[in-house]
């Protein structure tokens, strides 16, 4: 699993006669990580789908890698993350790879290490009603990594957790993103979310939307430490500040968020 | 614990009214076993078995896939809703006579009622389960579908992996739903224009007023609706254990 590199330009979005997005520029090198913030409503989840290319746009360009490979090559995991409820932990894992008619015995070791990797072991019978919220969002990660995306786009992945379990996964998903390369973008809420895991952190902002701030993170080790260095609340506060410049055009929007 | 107070209430009201009126359940019980050994009987009851049956699944073989398809084409949707709109409200028992003089008197009108009463339930179910799917479930799967396959070959995995699966919780409660009326509509079917059939022996046990007759027909009609409304909980039970563990967590 490789990363791609990651180029918008100028990206315009409408819903109707409301413009949501409008001159958006990102720039991500490949296995890199960005995290988006930005108020709700801001078009955030509205830019992921574009790059996951489940919406159209505009206007603009929008790069991702060189699209040898088709959509499976990006992996979205939404915010309340679709998993299929009439699917077990191991079929929900193995669908994508069934979809795309990976060998059977290839498909049930990646599915296995997958398993392992998130730690689901045991819980594979389950179906997601039954899992915590926690085991349901790594199985969601479990499900966009398993058929070994370039791009992978996460919108609030934790969100609807308690702040202990959040910390968790995110350091959790800070050392998948460096053992497995690929190159990552998230939306989120949560400044702190954000600087744990964007080396790129871009603020949105304006009505409507473009990048406003754009942060580079110079961390080099993903480890629960980082939470409490000074470099890491000097970001905050820095991110923080540029966040609450924002509010003040911020949209009200009912959707995009 | 329910069938014993519903058969000491019963026994109650027999007692009130009077064997001419009500018999006990005793009565219903006994004469329902001793007619069970009867050849006429039987064939009465295997009338009714295999309409509602053959009824029951032409209905269900045809809805469900048809519901499907308006439920994710809204082309085919936009175009069927007036006519299921307009048809829907109306007792299907009242095209009785209109399958009569096109289908004739045999079993043809009694099988094609059933069909069409547990047809119409499915379908609006069906239908409106696939409308109401959550977006998450399309999109997830749409973003996990290669680019090279083939859009043939979508459709298809579309419907083993999506629609089938989240729409047969609602055709297992549709089913239950039709269990009943499906029993009622043969009970009219069979009323009249024929001499086989637990509708006419109920019929006819009625206008010679055999009371426990009577009565031991409406049994074996009440347990033909219970055996689909079984067959519905079963297929739920085998087909979707997720709507268990749904129940339990």
């Amino acid at each position: 699993m490789a990363g791609v590199k990651v180029k918008v330009r100028g990206l315009a979005k409408s819903y109707g006669l409301t413009p949501i997005i409008e001159g958006l520029d990102l720039d991500l090198a490949p296995g890199e990580s960005m995290a988006l913030l930005g108020a709700s409503g801001c078009g955030k989840t509205t830019a992921l789908r574009i790059l996951a290319g489940l919406e159209l746009y505009d206007g603009g360009e929008v790069i991702v890698g060189t699209d040898k490979r088709g959509l499976e090559a990006r992996s979205l995991v939404s915010q309340n993350l679709g998993l299929f409820p009439w699917k077990t932990v191991l079929g929900n894992l193995t669908l994508p790879l069934k979809l795309a008619q990976v060998d059977p015995i290839d498909a049930a070791q990646r599915v296995n290490k997958t398993l392992r990797e998130l730690g689901l072991e045991g819980l594979a019978s389950r179906y997601p009603q039954e899992l915590s919220g926690g085991q349901r969002q790594r199985l969601a990660l479990g499900r966009a990594l398993v058929s070994q995306p370039e791009l992978l786009l996460l919108d609030e992945p934790f969100s609807a957790l308690d702040a202990m379990t959040r910390e968790t996964l995110s350091l959790q998903l800070a050392r998948l993103w460096r053992k497995l390369g690929l190159t990552m973008i998230l939306a989120t809420h949560s400044v702190e979310e954000a600087v744990f895991l964007g080396r790129v952190i871009v603020v949105l902002g304006g009505n409507p939307t473009k990048a406003v701030a754009v942060f580079q993170n110079s961390r080099t080790v993903e480890d629960a430490s980082f939470w409490a260095t000074d470099g890491f609340l000097d970001l905050v506060r820095k991110v923080r500040l540029a966040l609450m410049a924002t509010w003040e055009t911020a949209p009200n929007r009912a959707r995009g968020a | 614990m329910a069938i014993l107070v519903f058969l000491i209430v019963w026994r109650l009201l027999a007692q009130i009214f009077g064997p001419g009126i009500l018999p006990t359940p005793e009565a219903v019980i006994g004469d329902f076993g001793l007619r069970l050994s009867q050849k006429s009987f039987l064939g009465h009851l295997k009338a009714s078995f295999y309409r509602a049956t053959v009824g029951f699944f032409l209905g269900l073989t045809l809805a469900v896939p048809l519901g499907w398809l308006m439920g994710w084409r809204k082309k085919l949707d936009n175009y069927l809703s007036p006519l299921l709109f307009l048809t829907y409200p109306a007792p299907k028992v009242l095209f009785l006579p209109v399958l009569i003089v096109t289908l004739g008197l045999g079993e043809a009108p009694k099988i094609v009622l059933v069909a069409v009463t547990v047809g119409y339930q499915v379908l609006v179910v069906t239908r409106d389960s696939v409308l109401n799917l959550d977006k998450s479930y399309y999109e997830s799967f749409l973003a996990m579908w290669p680019a090279t396959r083939s859009s043939g070959a979508k459709s298809l995995a579309l419907v083993q992996h999506i629609l089938w699966p989240a729409s047969l919780p609602a055709v297992a409660t549709a089913m239950r739903l039709a269990s009943g009326t499906a029993v009622s509509v043969l009970f009219m079917a069979e009323s009249f224009a024929t001499d086989l059939g637990l509708g006419y022996f109920i019929v006819d046990a009625w206008g010679n007023l055999d009371l426990p007759r009577m009565f031991s027909g409406i049994l074996a009609m009440g347990l033909l609706g219970g055996f689909f409304y079984l067959l519905a909980n079963l297929t739920e039970k085998t087909l979707c254990p997720w709507v268990k563990a749904a129940r339990v967590a």
